[in-house]
């Protein structure tokens, strides 16, 4: 699980080329834009909805949670 | 942000306790901070306490706390943010080291990660100026390079320094490197 949940939370902070395309406060719509090779999937383990906004870093801890830093003061 | 507007960046834990691969459970570990740029997991600690049962009779139980901690790095200052009565929040914030550069604050000190050897090692960007104050010296880094703590002797060192983007020091390999 965290494989693949780590794999969407990278997803929330890199840029998609079609995202011009996409509603940009959607995240259903980000995730279902991926295209990923053969083997994966990415699911959502969390968005702007569960208050992360501008993630800057991303830890696993030992006890398997997500230590998120994020800013709402860093100039969108 | 606007004028007047006081900052309120923060640190999630964000926990998927039901195992469905979705966060369920948000924490703010800490808040109020001001463009947090590096994060890292610091040892946990516990304790426990001794209640008593729900009468004279029965045995006295024992509650265990967790208390959670982390190293954020925020423009000047290295904290190590600390939870000390398990309940999930930052009670303690201690400033570890300051002096780090805030030449342009998305290049302040970022890209936290532990070496395999047990240091804490982070990067800093190309307009950074830092000046670090330590038991031992004041030790600086000037344009883009990494840094080397070491939580157990309150020691910092500087490497590399120039005008080239340091990455994330270690990868999972263990590997360290810069691109120039």
């Amino acid at each position: 699980m965290n494989r693949t949940a780590f794999l969407a939370a990278l997803g929330l902070s890199l840029a998609l080329p079609a995202f011009g395309e996409l509603d940009k406060d959607d995240p259903d719509a980000e995730l279902a834009s991926f295209q990923l090779p053969p083997g994966f999937e990415a699911n959502l383990f969390a968005s702007e909805r569960e208050g992360v906004i501008k993630p800057i870093q991303i830890r696993w801890d030992a006890r398997g949670r997500l230590w998120v830093i994020q800013s709402t003061t860093y100039p969108s | 942000m606007i004028p007047g507007e006081v900052p309120n960046d923060k640190v999630l834990i964000l926990e998927d306790t039901d195992h469905t691969g979705r966060a369920d459970k948000v924490t703010v570990f800490a808040d109020h901070l001001m463009i947090p740029t590096g994060l890292e997991i610091a040892p946990e600690t516990s304790f426990e306490v001794e209640t008593k049962g729900g009468d004279e009779k029965s045995s006295p139980r024992k509650a265990k706390y967790f208390c959670s901690a982390c190293y954020v790095g925020e423009g000047t200052k290295l904290w190590l943010l600390t939870d000390t009565d398990g309940d999930g929040h930052a009670d303690k914030r201690e400033v570890v080291l300051r002096g780090f550069g805030t030449g342009d604050n998305h290049q302040n000190i970022n890209s936290f990660r532990w070496s395999p050897g047990g240091d804490l090692m982070f990067s800093q960007g190309l307009h950074a100026r830092a000046r670090i104050e330590t038991p031992y010296g004041i030790v600086p880094l000037d344009a883009a390079g990494f840094w080397r703590f070491r939580p157990l002797e309150q020691r910092i060192d500087a490497f590399y320094g120039g005008h080239a983007e340091p990455q994330n020091p270690w990868d999972s390999r263990g590997r360290t490197g810069a691109r120039c």
